[in-house]
């Protein structure tokens, strides 16, 4: 268990290395540099000089790259191109936003995707199962931008002054003005995610109502209550435990377009920014925090499933599993 | 067929009807009617912009322009993917399916959208060349979501591919002296099929929201040329000044279609299940 788990720790270290170098040479490589987004239309050569010089970006580019490797293992991201602030400042300022947003959608859209998803499959083929379907395919196929705009418009054109819909206010300033403000923009987040939650885990627990031995439980006396809790949820949830673990991926494009729309001073609205920009260092951190965040996520998803299935965990002691 | 595919069936047909003969029945996307901001009517059934221009026209042509790039994206996806997972599925444990599986591991180590917004990010919205290819930005989505879609493709064709060499006729034709390659190409193809057209049925939803999404934040298809994400996202400007059918009434189509796509996406899935494929 423990080899397996500094495997893929190495592992996603290795992933995570790659991608970074992909995009710092990728950066580089692209059309129009930071210099002319820095100085606009027709710089002096003097000028362009200068601002190279000031960037690094004079010296050859492997010498660049190993620089940007040497900081990196320092933990030192640079400082950004355009505020001239350490990147690592800037991320500090933005994370926590986009971290209080996503993390308030996962648990408000996961509890109730599993909640409308159980009810569903216990009601199979009641009025409340009719509903769960039908709004979950609607909700689905929803784009969460355009619902953003959606709320935006009602929030802040006709239902006037109930729900902030735009900007946000730091927890420290304004508790409540913070909970508030983070309404729509998480409703508008998870939904299509809390939609499919609800989807899968009904048609898994449909299936596991069929396997034999939820019939063998309920032979031998066993309640319904007890088949239910024990027997079929505990199989049905490891489905559903990948798909919350994509969700997280999900979550993370998702909070560049929600971001955008409500004006939201995230990561998500920052990465945008820095990648037109060609701001180096900052786009380079901002790609870090994705792909970790990612990648991180997929890992936690599959240590869940030694957690949730006794059988692939036996299946890794006794060394048949891959 | 349930009364969900039967609702399916009908939004696409709306969809696919706007965007096939929509542009032409609405004339050019780009006429100044002489009205600005005017709401939803006879005259202007989705309104007008604040270049006004006819939104109808111009929702009809980034319909168009939508699923050309969906059905583009999806086509592209499937000649990378299938022969791949065709292949990995037929050597199924052996070193040809580790590495193809390896690969389509590293292409899905990004989410599909954050991938697509770093590349446009880096590389610009403009016209750029791959050699000797002119990339304009709309090529530029078209292979993006492609390469993005190739690891889904080639994990169904793979799971399909690698049921159906169980099959005893399999083993026949190989018996018989017919090529590899010709068993992979001829009979296993034609049976992994139908529940790969499935998927890919299902991702021609996902393909025009992420389009749409690209193009909202305006990484995507570049103005003039409408798509229903950039005319999301010329909206955001005036929502707060009372157009809401602007920033609605065309994210409404593409509501139409994802919902379109999902439900008969679902229903042909169900009846390829009934019929005892996969």
């Amino acid at each position: 268990m423990l080899r397996y788990v500094g495997r893929r720790v190495a592992g996603l270290a290795l992933v995570l290395l790659i991608v970074l170098t992909l995009v710092f040479f990728m950066l580089r490589a692209a059309p129009g540099g930071p210099v002319d987004a820095y100085l606009g239309m027709n710089p002096t050569p003097e000028k362009r000089a200068e601002v190279e010089h000031r960037f690094g970006l004079d010296q050859p580019i492997w010498v660049q790259y190993a620089k940007f490797l040497g900081n990196l293992a320092s933990g030192d991201l640079g400082n950004s191109l355009f505020s001239d602030r350490p990147v690592s400042a800037v991320i500090g300022e933005r994370l926590p936003v986009t971290l209080e947003l996503s993390l308030t959608a996962f648990l408000f859209w996961v509890a109730l995707g599993l909640v409308a998803g159980a009810v569903a499959a216990r009601r199979r083929d009641s009025f409340v199962d009719g509903c769960v379907r039908v709004i979950s395919v609607v909700a689905l196929s929803v784009p969460s931008f355009w619902l953003a705009l959606v709320l935006v418009v009602v929030f802040g054109l006709y239902v006037k002054g109930v729900l902030p819909s735009s900007g946000w206010t730091p927890f420290s300033q304004d508790p409540w003005g913070n909970l508030r403000g983070v309404v729509l923009p998480a409703f508008a987040l998870g939904l299509g995610s809390g939609a499919i939650i609800a989807r899968t885990l009904r048609a898994s627990m449909i299936e596991t109502a069929q396997a034999d031995y939820v019939s063998f439980a309920r032979a031998m006396g066993m309640s319904e209550r007890r088949v239910l809790r024990q027997i079929t949820l505990r199989n049905a949830i490891i489905p559903t435990a990948t798909v919350i673990g994509l969700m997280l991926g999900v979550f993370v494009s998702g909070t560049v377009l929600i971001e955008n729309v409500f004006n939201i001073p995230g990561i998500g609205q920052t990465v945008v920014g820095a990648f037109t920009r060609h701001d180096y260092p900052l786009a380079i951190a901002c790609t870090l925090i994705t792909a970790s965040v990612f990648l991180v996520a997929n890992l936690v998803v599959d240590l869940l499933y030694f957690v949730l299935n006794p059988r692939i965990r036996a299946g890794f002691l006794n060394g048949t599993a891959r | 067929m349930s009364a969900l595919t039967w609702t399916g069936v009908v939004l696409l047909v709306l969809f696919l009807l706007l965007a096939v003969f929509g542009p032409l029945l609405a004339g050019d996307p780009d006429a100044q009617t002489g009205q600005t901001l005017a709401a939803p009517g006879m005259e202007h059934l989705f309104g007008t912009d604040h270049l006004q221009r006819d939104l109808f026209a111009r929702a009809a042509e980034g319909a168009q322009v939508s699923l050309l790039v969906a059905v583009a994206a999806v086509a592209f996806g499937l000649v990378v993917a299938v022969p791949a997972g065709l292949v990995a599925g037929y050597f199924g444990g052996r070193w040809p399916d580790d590495l193809i599986m390896r690969v389509l591991e590293a292409l899905q180590a990004l989410p599909l959208f954050v991938f697509a917004l770093f590349v446009i990010g880096i590389t610009g919205t403009g016209d750029s060349q791959l050699g000797p290819l002119p990339l304009t930005s709309t090529t530029k989505v078209v292979l993006l979501l492609g390469v993005g879609f190739i690891p889904y493709f080639a994990r169904v064709t793979r799971s399909a591919a690698l049921v159906e060499v169980q099959e005893d006729y399999v083993d026949a034709l190989r018996v018989i002296g017919v090529p590899r390659w010709r068993v992979i190409a001829g009979e296993v193809l034609v049976n992994v099929l139908p529940p790969v057209l499935v998927q890919a049925f299902l991702w021609l939803g996902v393909a025009i929201f992420a389009e749409s999404a690209l193009s909202f934040l305006g990484l995507g298809i570049q103005p003039p040329r409408p798509s229903l994400g950039n005319i999301l996202g010329d909206a955001t400007g005036y929502m707060l000044l009372g157009a809401w059918w602007y920033s609605i009434i065309p994210g409404l189509v593409i509501l139409v279609a994802t919902v379109g796509f999902n439900l008969v996406g679902d229903g042909l899935g169900d009846a390829l299940d009934a019929h005892g494929h996969r």
